[in-house]
């Protein structure tokens, strides 16, 4: 898949280890050890370790971050990326909704993004945003990934596939702003019953306050 | 005996909070498991977008009722950046030791529910007792003891009243005291150790996997944990370290979060040596006036826009109790935020509870979602 | 001495009560007033008397329970109904007792009323087997013991009938738990039990208590079948660390989790009721029973029945004492591993524990002269 044909470049710039992360969601009953009847108990005096967590020096980091968005721009030459410096994070990338999966995976893969934390959408009136974003181990920063989609055909693919811990965030974005996420496993509402008409966190759902609906019951008006 | 379907929950001794998960069992042993949401769903969210950003702060205290002041300043930190707001660095440390303090009052809430799923009923009222000190010393400074509405944009309400730090201080070694009985406490019943070891199983690449963040994933010898990965407010200042652990099941966890006490008490004490010699103000001179007069009564007029206020978008994550909280503010240059979306750590610690209690035995699910320390508030939202 | 037993007591109270109604009888009805009907009474109001003493005793087990497990946990227990909350569970009887008798729409009328019922009432039963005093037992019989332990162990049935007729996985999990827990820790508790009979020489629980008197307490010799014994009796009564069939954090509360109001309070009272069974029978059969240590020393005050019931009482509440403690101290354990305990641990314990026994035997039991 991608970053194949990159091999010279990632050899030239400095490679990043790419984490070796499992995917697609666990199978149930794949992982299952059996109960530890057997197995020795741990000597008591296993105490959790503290460690000293070794940060890269911010110029360190910087550079390995610039380094892998050049990579990153690079490889999805066609795909005119918009990487913009905000605040927080490591970048804010806009990128066309249909390349969601590939750039993920490449991220994922060849970009030590291997921690989806977040899956946001954000209601604009006429476009919808999905705003990924994703954590380094490597880099220690978030990197936002955002694409607009149309308000009357808000469609994308999901990126379960790529960190099946989004799945959920997900559900979460169709419940309650109504993204629709293509191939997602299961897609079902998540906060609201099945069947409920509204994505509240649409701006055309206007919130009311109980009392009106009590003056309305009462007086008619 | 024949596969079967149980529902536990909404309403049952484990969950610890609306929730509902189906489990599917044959026998004794748990072969699918289900997890659904949405029990206590309050549409905090969209309440948001109606609310004045100070005035969102109360919303924050019943989004997570045992880390209240977390989820205060969870959102006040993008709020503030959304906005362009300094805080002063008085406040900055009273937040942090809020913060820790607030850990510290979490862990113990998860310790008495936890040792209580594993069936050990003394130290249950132990850790609420405990965790009802830190409570006093929270309504010493704020008035309340769960529902805080203490932090505001800009920094916090007010200063810490006269003599807390040393009030405090005597509470701190106390309580480094008690945490080491209690861990000797669990640790010296073999029961205790078998129910625990080697149970609920998830090793580091399927945390990550899945998302799982917190002490969950630190409890798999995986060492990320925001304070110090991505600093924020004045922890790069402060002296701490990471708790880690390898075993990957229950009795790391519980290990970590054992851990992560002593060392949020290290941290309050240092905090607190730095508020006995610094005065300042604790609120920022500029903010601007909007975000703390009153909403318009309530016909609730969506969205006021003010002319010419800057726009913006904060963003801020945190290390909450439960694990990595992400907070997303859109300021549209209205009086109250124009999106608000949150990342609840423990709403994606449940998400993969399926690849976490298959294999495992009826009995161990109270114990492995006990150590996944559950609060539905924050999860639902 | 000899007369102030249960049945002395009783028969003597008939014979008042029918000497006083007797001359106010109108003539028609005094037929029905013969000494057989005064036979009967006497040994009505010697049950009565029984039953009434297991259950105000149980309740105050409970009151016992609340207070100690308060002070375990660092706070007060039941205190605001009567002297220290001494009526409280009266109280709490008397709400339950008040309550709507609801059943499930898809539970099994038949069983789902009756097995909370036969397990209180069979779990009362053995109540009348257990003497607490010389000469304090209505059911003399030779075979007391077995008498007692086999209404013992009715329970799993009736619970696992409760259970089935629920028609709750919660509680048909908790009856299967039951089924499995009760028959595997039976045996242990029953070669615990095989080794004090072979020291004692007899099935006749006041004849243990009394072999006592001059060998010492059983547990000094059998200190393991004591072990065997404790362990066995918290399974069997299903109290924490093995209270699985009930295990709240995951089963609600086990096989009595469709159970409201009257029926709730009877399958908690014959929980406790069982409580009390295994206190009086670990004091029986291996705590000397109603004698006071140094037992033919202290034959005097012992002659007293009063005074034998009330130092009964004493020990009797010491042992749910430790019941409680470990309650307080101990988690639960799982499934599999208290199957594990039953069989592959307690079982070998216990068949070494009746192999010293015989050994005892074998080498001439007691080892030292009798003293009276």
């Amino acid at each position: 898949m991608a970053g194949t044909s990159k091999e010279g470049s990632a050899a030239a710039s400095k490679p990043l280890p790419a984490p070796k992360v499992a995917i697609g969601p666990a199978k149930p009953g794949s992982q299952a050890p059996a109960p530890a009847a057997s197995r020795a108990l741990a000597p008591r005096t296993d105490k959790a370790r503290v460690v000293e967590v070794a940060l890269p020096s911010e110029a360190e980091r910087d550079k390995m971050g610039k380094d892998l968005l050049d990579r990153m721009k690079e490889h999805f030459l066609g795909e005119s990326l918009e990487v913009t410096e905000r605040a927080g994070v490591l970048a804010r990338v806009k990128f066309p909704s249909r390349s969601v999966v590939t750039l993920c995976t490449w991220l994922r893969d060849q970009g030590t993004f291997g921690h989806c934390a977040m899956v946001a959408a954000v209601d604009w009136r006429e476009t919808r945003e999905v705003l990924y974003t994703l954590w380094s181990d490597h880099l220690k920063s978030y990197l936002e990934l955002t694409t607009t989609l149309p308000a009357d055909d808000p469609h994308i693919e999901s990126v379960s596939q790529v960190w099946p811990g989004a799945s959920w965030h997900e559900r979460e974005a169709w419940d309650l702003v109504g993204v629709l996420f293509d191939h997602h496993p299961d897609l079902r509402r998540l906060f609201l019953p099945e069947g409920y008409k509204f994505h509240p966190l649409l701006k055309t759902f206007e919130l009311h306050e109980p009392e009106d609906l009590e003056v309305k019951a009462r007086t008619g008006r | 005996m024949s596969e079967m379907w149980i529902n536990m929950g909404p309403q049952h001794p484990m969950t610890h909070g609306l929730w509902n998960l189906r489990v599917k069992v044959d026998g004794e042993l748990v072969i699918d498991a289900v997890p659904e949401m949405g029990y206590l769903h309050r549409g905090i969210e969209k309440i948001c977008e109606y609310r004045r950003y100070n005035e969102v702060v109360t919303l924050m205290d019943r989004c997570c009722y045992v880390a209240g002041l977390a989820w205060e300043q969870l959102y006040l930190m993008a709020s503030e950046q959304a906005l362009g707001v300094e805080v002063p660095e008085r406040a900055e440390y009273i937040r942090v030791m809020c913060q820790e303090l607030q850990r510290l009052a979490s862990h113990l809430m998860w310790y008495a529910a936890f040792v209580m799923d594993v069936g050990l009923m003394a130290p249950f009222g132990y850790g609420m007792r405990d965790r009802d000190i830190i409570l006093d010393l929270f309504q010493s400074f704020t008035g309340a003891r769960m529902t805080y509405e203490y932090m505001r944009v800009g920094g916090v309400r007010n200063d810490l009243p006269v003599g807390f730090t040393d009030r405090c201080r005597k509470v701190m070694g106390w309580l480094e005291q008690r945490v080491n009985d209690y861990e000797d406490l669990c640790d010296r019943s073999d029961i205790f150790l078998k129910r625990c070891i080697d149970v609920g199983v998830l090793k580091a690449k399927d945390c990550i996997r899945d998302g799982i963040t917190g002490p969950m994933l630190r409890a798999a010898g995986v060492a990320r944990d925001l304070r110090r990965d991505r600093p924020y407010s004045v922890y790069p200042e402060l002296d701490f370290q990471v708790a880690v652990h390898d075993a990957a099941d229950v009795y790391g966890r519980y290990r970590v979060r054992m851990e992560e006490m002593r060392q949020s008490l290290r941290i309050v004490r240092q905090c607190l040596d730095w508020l006995d010699h610094k005065p300042g103000r604790v609120i920022a001179e500029k903010v601007p006036r909007f975000v703390g007069t009153p909403s318009p009564p309530p016909g609730m007029e969506s969205y006021i826009v003010r002319r010419g206020y800057p726009k913006g978008v904060g963003f801020s994550a945190m290390e909450e109790p439960h694990g990595e909280a992400l907070a997303y503010v859109v300021n549209e240059g209205g009086e109250q935020p124009y999106r608000v979306k949150f990342r609840s750590p423990v709403m994606v610690n449940i998400s993969a509870a399926r690849d976490y209690l298959v294999g495992y035995r009826v009995s161990d699910i109270p114990a492995i979602m006990g150590s996944v320390d559950i609060c539905v508030g924050e999860s639902d939202r | 001495m000899s007369a102030a037993t249960l049945l002395g007591v009783s028969f003597w109270l008939a014979q008042t009560m029918f000497s006083t109604l007797r001359p106010i009888t109108p003539a028609p009805l005094l037929p029905l007033m013969g000494p057989q009907a005064q036979l009967a009474t006497g040994y009505l109001l010697a049950g009565t008397l029984v039953f009434a003493t297991g259950l105000v005793n149980s309740i105050m087990l409970i009151w016992w329970e609340r207070k100690l497990l308060g002070r375990f946990m660092d706070r007060r227990g039941a205190m605001h109904v009567g002297y220290a909350g001494l009526l409280q569970n009266f109280a709490d009887g008397l709400k339950l007792f008040r309550k709507q008798p609801l059943r499930p729409r898809e539970a099994d009328k038949l069983g789902y009323l009756l097995s909370p019922t036969a397990y209180l009432a069979t779990s009362l039963a053995i109540v009348g087997f257990l003497p607490v005093s010389t000469g304090w037992v209505p059911g003399v019989a030779p075979l007391s013991l077995l008498m007692a332990l086999a209404l013992f162990s009715f329970a799993p049935f009736f619970i696992f009938v409760g259970a089935w007729s629920s028609n709750n996985k919660y509680s048909l999990i908790g009856g299967m738990r039951t089924a499995a827990q009760l028959v595997a820790y039976e045996v242990p508790l029953l070669f615990a039990i095989v080794s004090v009979v072979l020291l004692a020489g007899t099935f006749d629980l006041t004849g243990i208590v009394n072999a006592q008197i001059h060998d010492g307490w059983f547990a000094l010799p059998l200190a393991l079948g004591l072990i065997i014994f404790f362990v066995a009796m918290l399974a069997e009564v299903e109290r924490i660390p093995f209270d699985l069939p009930e295990a709240e954090a995951e089963l609600v509360e086990g096989w009595n989790t469709e159970y409201g109001g009257m029926l709730f309070a009877m399958t908690t009272l014959g929980d406790y009721v069982r409580a009390l069974v295994g206190s009086y029978l670990v004091v029986l059969l291996f705590l000397g029973g109603w004698w006071m240590p140094a037992g033919p020393y202290t034959a005097a005050i012992n002659g007293f029945p009063l005074a034998g019931i009330l130092w009964f009482q004493v020990k009797v509440y010491i042992v749910f004492a430790v019941f409680v403690w470990v309650r307080a101290s101990l988690p639960r354990v799982r499934t599999d591993q208290l199957l594990q305990i039953g069989w592959k641990r307690m079982i070998p314990l216990s068949l070494a524990n009746v192999f010293l026994a015989a050994a005892f035997v074998a080498e001439g039991w007691p080892p030292f002269p009798k003293l009276l």
